[in-house]
């Protein structure tokens, strides 16, 4: 392979690979925390992606700037979905959280087909429309590489947020008592920590990043009904490849995942992409099912989840 | 009435050999097709549900991939019929085998993972195998599907008109929960509720858990794929998102679910409730407000997981046990 | 009929198990107690099957148990019963003591028969029909035991089934111990309550932080003043 289209396929990859890691933080956080799996991640991502839409298209809100309304109303959204019906299935068998969650995943996923219809809806910037050139850089022989400023943006700022949040969640108080929580939480109840409380912050706190993801996103992905079923897959082989729980490990297995993610599409073609990370989803789960970062005992601070 | 009461706890068949008894006899008198349609699409939905509840319900096991298993069985019996001009009878057969064969490999792969790894890794098989399916188009027709021939001929499983695909959706809904219901009945059942409740107490008194829900898995493989091989005959058309898409397991969970998980008879009260409702709301509002009964569903969902998570035969069973122990 | 040689098991860097060799004889009720942290359960896990990743052998009736699953050391005739008791709690005591059964049984009908028989002799057969979650801590108790005899075992592993009783269960309990000691059962029993042990069993094994201590009569352990040092003279000077 050309030296400048291994260097283009991988910064494209890189790119991609942040804005997977920044929608993926979210669904990771929520598990460590709360041990439930959210398959209506996906469909936050979504409603999060509509209204930086709508927000667009009828007050001609930059999606960026956006953030500022979509990220709260994914938190306030948390707080009454974790207040009606979350609460109501911690500790309950796994049937009924997968179940549970699945089930506000096919509401959600309806109500925008019913609102929204199912076309596909874009926000094209013009201010991103030009992409700009790195190089070339005729000494080491490599051509000009093409980035996508919207992929940058998002990538940037997606990488941004995670590192504040992880420095919140090792520095703060609340953080700090969100992570007793996750490694155990008998004793955080022991210390007098309202357990309650802090699952409904971290499923709201879970719901607000991937809300600031979906506007991230509206400017480079088309949104539809059925869009947060595509990403939803592609966050859960990253949460567990990361290790369930693991911020850091999301991170880095996300970018992992964008990187082969653009490789394999290159070299084998975009129809099997997919395929690819579900085959090394399975193959992970066969070898190392804590996940590649999910390490018992090792880098304790980072991983907000011990594997119970 | 105490007494009767009683009785009907104890014979909890009775109600359901009247409901195959019912589902025998009153197709005789619809002479329309859209309700014989019905028939056939909640004996299909009933058997389907049934064999996911078969590893699902009797293990708890989440399988969110016995999508991918109905597919294998709708695209072997096709395929074969198609390429090879097998009968279904024998295709059906050997989609059954060849998913028992896949069940038990994801079985191997993935049993001792955590239930909620499971339930991610299912998934992730259910993908692989749609996004092969629409991939290997040469084999498979890819999106645009395979159009099955429509040649009324018992040998190729394709029938003049409505009944008979009636009787012989019934005949499989029945070896369905027969087979269900011995599994219930047998060593193999009081295994796989050994798991389900404790799987360290089981194994320390003999069980070998592995095993038992390999068993379950395989055979819970075999009647998905064996309905899938039937469906595709039934509709004589098939595609990946029509056999292969994860909301057919996700349906199959709710129509266990609502019914009673982990009953045997459970599978086939939801499907009963739902496959009615879901096609007069597609006749009614289909074109005006797509998905409207899904989002009916996913609230149905949540509130029996919530409020009646054994489902309407465990309630059902629960109020006749206090009627008769009062 | 039962040997130990040489077990030694570590989690992560510590050494919970260290050189541990005992035999057990057949038909007695061996005691084997320590403080807390001395390995009893642990140990019970490693010849049960749970902990697999210990050095040393365990040798049953003359094979080598070592590395065996749970479910093959249950059919070689070594069963247990778990200190936080593990009812099947969505099924009745019957279906309990019936997958115990199934163990050697092929059909149903013989199962819930003998499943009955032992319910019977540990006396739960009035609460046959209750479920496994409805149950005081003395009927769990018993129920352990009962699913545990359901699978025939020759040797008979018991973790602190005393623990948690009131003084006429108490006795009761001693009685069905008794009981199956007396119908030819090898018994190994961990307890806390010292003055049972010393009423039950002809022999007590003594652990103390994962090494092995001493053996010998109750009288014997009892007076040996490493025993009193470690572990008892605590207990028996408060008592």
């Amino acid at each position: 392979m050309d030296l400048s289209i291994f260097l283009q396929l991988l910064i494209s990859g890189i790119l991609l690979g942040g804005i997977y890691a920044m929608s993926s933080i979210g669904l990771t956080l929520i598990f460590g925390v709360m041990k439930i799996v959210n398959f209506a991640h996906g469909e936050f991502l979504m409603l999060a992606m509509y209204f930086s839409f709508f927000l667009h298209h009828l007050f001609k809100l930059d999606p960026y700037v956006s953030i500022i309304i979509v990220a709260p109303a994914l938190f306030i959204i948390g707080i009454i979905l974790y207040k009606t019906i979350i609460r109501y299935t911690i500790g309950k068998p796994i049937l009924t959280q997968i179940f549970v969650t699945l089930g506000i995943s096919i509401v959600i996923e309806n109500l925008a087909l019913l609102f929204f219809s199912g076309d596909f809806k874009a926000v094209t910037l013009d201010y991103l429309q030009v992409p700009f050139f790195l190089g070339p850089f005729d000494s080491i022989g490599i051509g000009e590489i093409i980035i996508n400023p919207g992929r940058l943006i998002a990538f940037i700022t997606g990488l941004l947020i995670s590192g504040a949040f992880y420095l919140f969640l090792k520095f703060s108080y609340t953080g700090k008592i969100i992570r007793a929580t996750a490694q155990d939480r008998t004793t955080a109840l022991l210390m007098g920590i309202n357990i309650d409380r802090v699952y409904m912050l971290t499923f709201a706190i879970g719901l607000l990043l991937v809300g600031i993801a979906g506007c991230l996103m509206i400017p480079i992905f088309t949104v539809h009904p059925f869009v947060g079923f595509e990403f939803v897959l592609i966050m859960f082989v990253v949460v567990v490849l990361g290790g369930l729980g693991s911020i850091v490990g999301a991170v880095a297995a996300g970018l992992f995942i964008g990187v082969v993610e653009v490789f394999s599409s290159f070299i084998i073609g975009p129809d099997s992409k997919q395929a690819i990370y579900f085959i090394i989803f399975i193959i992970l789960l066969i070898i190392r099912p804590s996940g590649l970062f999910g390490i018992k005992g090792e880098e304790e601070l980072e991983r907000i989840e011990a594997i119970d | 009435m105490k007494q009767l009461i009683k009785n009907i706890r104890n014979s909890s068949h009775l109600p359901f050999v009247c409901f195959f008894l019912a589902a025998a006899v009153l197709p005789l008198f619809v002479e329309n097709d859209f309700y014989l349609d019905g028939f056939i699409l909640i004996f299909i939905w009933a058997s389907f549900s049934s064999a996911w509840n078969i590893i699902a319900g009797f293990t708890g096991m989440v399988s969110l991939g016995h999508n991918a298993l109905f597919g294998i069985g709708a695209y072997s019996s096709t395929i074969l019929l198609i390429r090879y001009g097998i009968s279904p009878w024998f295709g059906l057969l050997i989609g059954g085998t060849l998913a028992a064969a896949v069940g038990v490999l994801i079985g191997v792969i993935c049993f001792r993972l955590r239930s909620h790894y499971f339930a991610l890794a299912t998934l992730a098989f259910g993908e692989v195998i749609f996004i092969l399916a629409m991939n290997f188009a040469d084999i498979t027709g890819g999106a645009e599907g395979i159009a099955l021939p429509i040649e009324p001929d018992i040998w190729n499983m394709s029938f003049q008109g409505k009944l008979p695909y009636v009787y012989s959706g019934l005949i499989l809904l029945m070896i369905v929960t027969i087979v269900s219901s011995k599994i219930k009945q047998s060593k193999l059942g009081y295994f796989l509720i050994a798991f389900k409740e404790n799987e360290d107490a089981a194994r320390m008194l003999g069980v070998n858990t592995g095993r038992a829900r390999l068993t379950a898995m395989a055979i819970s493989s075999f009647l998905a794929a064996v309905t899938g091989s039937f469906y595709a005959q039934y509709i004589v058309f098939i595609d990946p998102s029509s056999v292969c898409r994860i909301q057919l397991s996700i349906q199959a969970a709710l129509f266990a679910i609502v019914g009673g998980i982990g009953t045997v008879f459970g599978p086939i009260v939801g499907a009963v409730i739902f496959v009615p409702i879901t096609i007069a709301l597609r006749a009614v509002l289909g074109s005006t407000m797509p998905g409207l009964h899904l989002i009916i569903y996913g609230f149905i969902l949540i509130v029996v997981l919530l409020y009646m998570p054994q489902g309407i035969l465990g309630a059902a069973k629960n109020k006749l046990f206090r009627i008769s122990n009062n | 009929m039962l040997e130990l040689k040489n077990i030694e098991k570590k989690f992560g860097g510590n050494l919970v198990l260290q050189g541990i060799s005992f035999s057990l004889e057949p038909g007695r009720i061996t005691g084997l107690i320590g403080p807390n942290g001395a390995g009893k359960t642990t140990l019970f896990n490693v010849i049960t099957g749970f902990h697999k990743d210990h050095s040393g052998t365990v040798i049953f009736s003359g094979d080598k148990i070592t590395g065996l699953n749970p479910e093959d050391i249950c059919k070689k005739g070594i069963c247990r019963t778990f200190q936080v008791t593990k009812p099947f709690a969505n099924i009745t005591l019957t279906q309990n003591v019936m997958i115990g059964a199934l163990s050697r049984l092929e059909r149903i009908k013989d199962a819930r028969r003998k499943a009955q028989e032992i319910l019977d002799f540990v006396g739960l057969y009035e609460k046959r029909e209750i479920l496994g979650r409805n149950l005081t801590i003395a009927d769990r108790k018993k129920l352990e035991i009962a699913r545990g005899l359901a699978t025939s075992p020759k040797i008979f592993l018991l973790d602190e089934v005393m623990a948690g009783l009131n003084e006429s269960e108490l006795l009761e309990m001693k009685k069905l111990i008794r009981n199956i000691a007396d119908s030819g059962i090898t018994l190994l029993i961990i307890e806390h309550i010292m003055t049972v042990i010393m009423e039950l069993s002809q022999k007590v094994i003594v652990l103390d932080q994962g090494k092995f201590l001493t053996s010998g009569t109750p009288e014997q352990v009892t007076k040996n003043p490493e025993v009193i040092k470690a572990y008892l003279g605590k207990e028996f000077k408060h008592a």
